[in-house]
């Protein structure tokens, strides 16, 4: 939880009178989200017969809410454009758009380093350690510990196969009895890939289901894994914090605006480290695991070798640390509220007038 | 009533009672199949500019306007010239133009948007074909992993992101809407 942030419980249905009786001073709309009707309705500015009352002291306040809608995280350049600007309704409200993002044009990375993650404090060193955090000590006999939370579309079994034979390729064989690998995925998505047992009997690899649990306890177990192949955008920002070698892939979409995305972060990533060994190998599985396509052997063995030492490791380090070094969107959110929230209404703008 | 990825630039909407041109949208997904669109608006009653942002499928009020076919006729610094089939000229402000400039050519036929008389804006159809003037060539077994490239396109040098199989003198479809590349045009 955010240290000057206290969430609570949007009131339900029959509170929505109460908001609007006793409006908050920001509300946030979250991408995918509609207000009630009468809080929404609440939201236009007043009549002028009514402002003219509220002008001569018949009514106290008369500033509306400060009205957010807060969008999807996006690697792609034109957030900075769109990040922070108002959109003024056919009824006179407004909002404002914020948009999280990777760089200093946009809201910030939404979610928080991790405790123990790249870039804590209690780390003495930023080096490119060569232990890096998220290389959890592995005996030879431990299995690889991987996390899917992924859309139904991505071949796992054959991605996880592939994993295992370049894991088993680096001398990991496992004790004897016991998988070279173990696969955890969530209870609820095992009817997603009818052929996933088959799959990870070909290669001994075990598998764990995930029953529903509390945020908290999920991401423990993203922290706990060696390799995360995550989709959407809690686990994907969780996974880019970690330090942990990982894999994203973009909701499904239609092929160009989902390449865009991809090529968007790659390019960041790019910038970030093009120079450091085994990025290609990391791009191509990025690009490959995003698009759903089948697994390319030769980049994962690149990226398996001297494993839990591996390039992966360091790339994902350093990828974490510039992650963790930005500006989060919610303290960027706290710096940046209570200033649009002093100011006129007519006069809230975007962040390129108060840097958010 | 439309949505706002239906509004093209060279429309008129109501904003609050007020009617605004639109001189620029830029339309972007972005995520889970939402997509949002940034308007520069131009009010018509006191010719303020502003740059706002609303949701794909926000619903607003635009106003039905006289409009005429023209094609693209000369440039006479500040004003674009555009003449109907009678061979009337209709002049239209360089700011007033939004993203008509990208594709502008000779002969161009689009429609001129009156506002109490007044030419105020240029609506173009929205799919045009060009051709690529300029684009680095795709490269066999290329694993930089990119998956788009630029491709400047005839005659204004305008910049579309195209996939990597479009090479020089090829004709592309652009959604004018988006700015985005469509197809390849045999």
């Amino acid at each position: 939880m955010h240290p000057v942030v206290e969430i609570c419980a949007w009131p339900c249905e029959t509170d929505v009178q109460e908001a609007v009786d006793a409006p908050a001073h920001l509300i946030i709309s979250a991408f995918g989200c509609e207000l009630p009707a009468q809080v929404r309705a609440s939201l236009a500015p007043p009549s002028p017969a009514r402002s003219e009352g509220e002008a001569s002291g018949e009514s106290g306040d008369t500033s509306p809410p400060l009205w957010i809608h807060l969008d999807y995280l996006s690697a792609e350049a034109w957030v900075g454009g769109f990040h922070g600007r108002p959109s003024i309704k056919p009824d006179g409200a407004r909002q404002i758009f914020v948009f999280p993002g990777f760089d200093a044009q946009s809201a910030g990375l939404p979610g928080t380093p991790p405790e123990h993650g790249p870039g804590a404090d209690h780390e003495a060193s930023q080096s490119l350690d060569p232990a890096p955090s998220g290389a959890r000590k592995m005996s030879e006999a431990r299995p690889l510990s991987i996390f899917a939370y992924a859309y139904a579309h991505a071949h796992l079994g054959s991605w996880s196969a592939s994993i295992a034979r370049a894991f088993r390729g680096q001398g990991h064989t496992g004790a004897a009895a016991h998988p070279t690998a173990i696969l955890t995925i969530p209870a609820a998505h095992e009817h997603q890939w009818p052929s996933l047992k088959a799959w990870l009997a070909t290669e001994s690899l075990g598998l764990n289901l995930l029953a529903q649990c509390p945020q908290m306890l999920w991401d423990e177990r993203l922290a706990a894994s060696d390799l995360l192949l995550v989709r959407g955008e809690d686990s994907w920002v969780f996974a880019m914090r970690s330090g942990v070698p990982w894999l994203w892939q973009p909701y499904p979409q239609e092929p160009l605006t989902l390449q865009r995305k991809l090529a968007a972060l790659l390019g960041r990533m790019e910038d970030c480290l093009g120079e450091l060994p085994g990025w290609n190998a990391w791009k191509i599985a990025l690009l490959a695991w995003g698009q759903a396509q089948m697994p390319p052997d030769d980049a994962l063995e690149v990226l398996m070798q001297h494993w839990p030492r591996s390039a992966w490791h360091r790339l994902a380090r350093q990828w974490a640390l510039k992650c963790n070094a930005a500006q989060s969107l919610a303290d960027g959110l706290a710096l940046w509220i209570p200033g649009q929230l002093a100011a006129p209404a007519g006069a809230r703008m975007s962040h390129h007038a108060q840097p958010l | 009533m439309k949505i706002a990825q239906e509004i093209r630039t060279g429309n008129v909407i109501m904003i609050s009672k007020e009617p605004m041109v639109v001189l620029r949208s830029e339309y972007n997904k972005s995520g889970r199949n939402a997509a949002v669109v940034k308007m520069k608006l131009k009010n018509l009653l006191n010719n303020s500019g502003t740059e706002t942002v609303f949701k794909a499928d926000e619903k607003m009020d635009v106003l039905v306007l006289d409009r005429k076919e023209v094609t693209y006729s000369y440039f006479a610094d500040p004003m674009y010239v555009f003449m109907d089939e009678e061979f009337n000229q209709y002049e239209v402000e360089s700011e007033s133009m939004g993203d008509a400039l990208h594709y502008l050519d000779d002969g161009m036929p689009c429609e001129v948007v009156f506002y109490n008389g007044r030419a105020i804006s240029v609506e173009l159809p929205t799919g045009l074909v060009r051709e690529v003037a300029y684009t680095e060539p795709a490269v066999r077994g290329d694993t930089s992993g990119k998956v788009l490239k630029p491709a400047r396109i005839k005659p204004t040098g305008f910049e579309v992101q195209v996939p990597a199989f479009v090479e020089i003198g090829d004709r592309i479809e652009i959604d004018t809407r988006t700015g985005e590349y469509r197809n390849r045009v045999k």
